[in-house]
C-alpha cells in the first residue's frame, strides 16, 4: 500500500494537506497520463480553493429528481457551504468544515452534528491507504460541456463485479466536479448528480453564511450523539473481508439524550474503497418490528436486510448486491 | 389487486386508468358513465381521490393497521402469478427513488418510464436498472378504505425514498433478480439510508458532489 502510494508520483503533503504538490498535475498534460489519485486529488483540491454558486440536481435511474441550490466558498483553512432544497419540503443544510447544521423550517428542528468522513479523503492518500488505484482504473474518455463550462469525462472503471464505475466531469481548467453518474456493471446509469447551472467564483461572503448558520432563532436543536467505538469490542468481526473495503468507522448511535445502552441502540459499521461505502446496521432482532428479510435497490443505493441470531442485520452501500451479500455472509458475532 | 392486466378488460381497472387520466374516446366515456350509475365505483372514485390526498399531505395519514393489512397484501401477491414481461411491470409500478419529503403519490405514472427531456440515459425502461419491480402500496391506502376486503384497483403508489416517519408509509417491493424477494420500505429503513448517507460517506468523491447529492436528498426525519 505505502509503496503504491509513494509511487501515485510525489504527490507530497504538507501539514493537513492544505499544500499539495499540485504540479503533479498541470493543467496542460493529456488527460489521459494521469492517474487515478490524479484526478481524484485534483477534483478534490478544486472545491476546496474557490468559491462557487449554483444549481444541483441528483436524479436516479427510475426517473426521480432531486435539486437544491448550493453556495460554496473557502479561504484556505474553513470551508463553508449553504444546500437550499428545491424539492420536497423545504430544507437548508449548513456546513462549516466537518460541522453541519440541518434545518427543517416546517417542523422548525434542527440538527446539528459532526461528521468525521468529510475531509478523510487527503488523509487516505496520505497514508496509503487508499487502495483505489488498486480496484479502479480512469481513463479519460472525450469532453463535454456541462452547465456552461468543458469539462473532461473521466471513466474510474471497477477492476471487479464488487463495486460501481463511475463517470466523471471535471471541468476542464480547475477539475471541479460538475457532473457525476453512477454506473452498473452493464455502463447503465444507477444515479446522476450534476450542476444545472455554476457559477464559478462566485461572490459568496463566509461572514455572511457564517451568520445564517448561527441563526437557529425558532429551532429546537438537536445534536444527535455518536459514541466512537470499534466493531471488535461491540463483539462483531468480519471473517471474510470483502477485497479492497476497509474499516473506516464503528459508531452507536443514540437517541438525543438518553444514553445509548446495547438494547436500544443501534450500531453502525462503515467500510469504504476509497469511493463507495457501505454501512453494516447491527441491531437487537425484534419480532415485531423486523418482519422481512430483503433487499431493496434505490438509485445506487442498494440495502439488504437479515436476521443473524438475536440481531438484526442491515446492510446499506453503493455497491451491487452481491457485495452486500459479501459482507452480510462474513459478519460473525465473536464470542 | 389486479396485477399485469390490461384496462379495458377489468372495470376496476378502467376506474384506476380513468383516476391516472389515461382514457380516451369512448373507453372514456364509459368508465365515466359507470362512475355515474354504481355507487360502488363512486366510493372507489373517493377513496382513490382520498388516498392521493392523504398521501401527498404527509399529515393526514394514520396508520395503525399495518401488520393486519400487510398480512392479507402477501396472501394476496401469493396467489399473482410470477411477472416476466417488463412491459407489464413497467405498467404497474414506479419507484420514485429520490423524491425528498414524504410525497408517496397514489397515482403511478406507471404506464412508461418518465423520459427525461435531454438526457438519452433517461429512456432505459424501468427494466434496466430494476429488472422487475412489481409491486409498491401504499398502507394508508387499506386503512381509509375501511373495509377488509383488499381493495381492487389503485395502481401504484410511487414511493418515495425517504416518509418521514410520522407518515408510516410501507411499500412491498419485489425484485426480480434470481430469486425474488419482498423488502419492507419503511421509516425505519429510511432512517437507516440517511445515517448511512451521513456517516458512511468515506469517499474520494464526497467533495462536492458527495456531500452535495447526500445534502439534496437527505431524509429529514430521524
Amino acid at each position: 500500500m505505502l509503496a503504491a502510494a509513494c509511487a501515485l508520483g510525489g504527490l507530497s503533503w504538507a501539514g493537513g494537506g492544505q499544500t499539495p504538490n499540485v504540479a503533479t498535475a498541470p493543467a496542460e498534460t493529456a488527460g489521459s497520463e494521469r492517474t487515478v489519485n490524479e484526478w481524484l486529488m485534483r477534483m478534490h483540491e478544486a472545491s476546496r480553493k474557490r468559491a462557487y454558486a449554483g444549481t444541483f440536481v441528483v436524479s436516479s435511474g427510475t426517473g426521480s429528481l432531486s435539486s437544491a441550490r448550493i453556495w460554496h466558498v473557502c479561504d484556505g483553512e474553513q470551508q463553508m457551504e449553504r444546500v437550499e432544497s428545491l424539492t420536497g419540503p423545504p430544507r437548508t443544510t449548513f456546513r462549516r468544515n466537518d460541522q453541519v447544521l440541518t434545518l427543517l423550517p416546517e417542523s422548525k428542528l434542527a440538527y446539528a452534528e459532526k461528521r468525521e468522513s468529510l475531509g478523510l479523503f487527503p488523509h487516505l492518500l496520505q497514508t496509503g491507504d487508499s487502495a483505489i488505484a488498486e480496484f479502479y482504473g480512469a481513463k479519460q474518455d472525450g469532453s463535454e460541456r456541462v452547465a456552461g463550462f468543458d469539462a473532461d469525462m473521466v471513466l474510474l472503471s471497477p477492476k471487479d463485479t464488487l463495486r460501481y464505475g463511475y463517470r466523471i466531469w471535471s471541468e476542464k481548467k480547475t477539475g471541479l466536479v460538475v457532473k457525476l453518474q453512477t454506473l452498473d456493471a452493464d455502463g447503465k446509469v444507477l444515479e446522476q448528480a450534476a450542476f444545472s447551472e455554476l457559477q464559478l467564483d462566485a461572490p459568496v461572503k463566509m461572514e455572511k453564511l457564517g451568520q445564517m448558520m448561527a441563526n437557529t432563532a425558532g429551532y429546537r436543536v438537536e445534536t444527535s450523539s455518536m459514541l466512537k467505538t470499534t466493531a471488535l469490542s461491540e463483539g462483531w468481526v468480519l471473517k471474510n473481508t470483502v477485497p479492497g473495503f476497509k474499516s473506516m468507522s464503528c459508531f452507536r448511535r443514540s437517541v438525543a439524550g438518553a444514553p445509548a445502552s446495547a438494547a436500544e441502540s443501534t450500531l453502525q459499521w462503515v467500510f469504504s474503497d476509497g469511493l463507495a461505502s457501505v454501512s453494516l446496521f447491527v441491531e437487537p432482532f425484534d419480532a415485531q418490528r423486523h418482519v422481512k428479510e430483503g433487499v431493496l435497490a434505490m438509485g445506487a443505493t442498494q440495502s439488504l436486510t437479515r436476521r443473524i441470531g438475536a440481531w438484526w442485520l442491515t446492510v446499506v452501500g453503493e455497491v451491487p448486491l452481491q457485495t452486500l451479500k459479501a459482507f452480510a455472509q462474513g459478519l460473525e458475532r465473536k464470542k | 389487486m389486479q396485477m399485469g392486466s390490461e384496462h379495458a378488460n377489468n372495470p376496476q381497472d378502467a376506474l384506476s386508468a380513468l383516476a391516472d387520466g389515461q382514457l380516451r374516446g369512448a373507453a372514456f366515456a364509459q368508465a365515466v358513465e359507470r362512475v355515474e350509475q354504481d355507487a360502488n365505483a363512486q366510493a372507489t372514485w373517493h377513496a382513490y381521490h382520498v388516498v392521493g390526498d392523504v398521501l401527498r399531505s404527509g399529515d393526514l395519514a394514520f396508520c395503525s393497521d399495518d401488520q393486519a393489512f400487510l398480512a392479507r397484501f402477501q396472501s394476496r401477491l401469493a396467489l399473482e402469478p410470477a411477472l416476466t414481461s417488463t412491459v407489464s411491470a413497467a405498467n404497474l409500478i414506479a419507484i420514485d427513488a429520490y423524491k425528498a419529503g414524504a410525497e408517496a403519490h397514489l397515482y403511478a405514472e406507471a404506464t412508461t418510464p418518465k423520459e427525461a427531456s435531454n438526457e438519452r440515459f433517461f429512456g432505459w425502461k424501468l427494466v434496466a436498472g430494476l429488472a422487475s419491480v412489481v409491486a409498491v402500496v401504499a398502507v394508508s391506502w387499506g386503512v381509509l378504505s375501511g373495509s377488509g376486503a383488499a381493495p381492487a384497483g389503485p395502481q401504484l403508489a410511487q414511493a418515495d425514498a425517504k416518509s418521514q416517519s410520522s407518515t408510516q408509509v410501507q411499500q412491498a417491493v419485489t425484485l426480480a433478480d434470481g430469486a425474488p424477494q419482498v423488502m419492507l420500505r419503511d421509516a425505519r429503513l429510511d432512517e437507516l439510508m440517511a445515517e448511512h448517507k451521513q456517516f458512511g460517506g468515506t469517499s474520494a468523491l464526497q467533495m462536492p458532489a458527495g456531500f452535495l447529492r447526500n445534502a439534496t436528498f437527505e431524509s429529514p426525519a430521524r
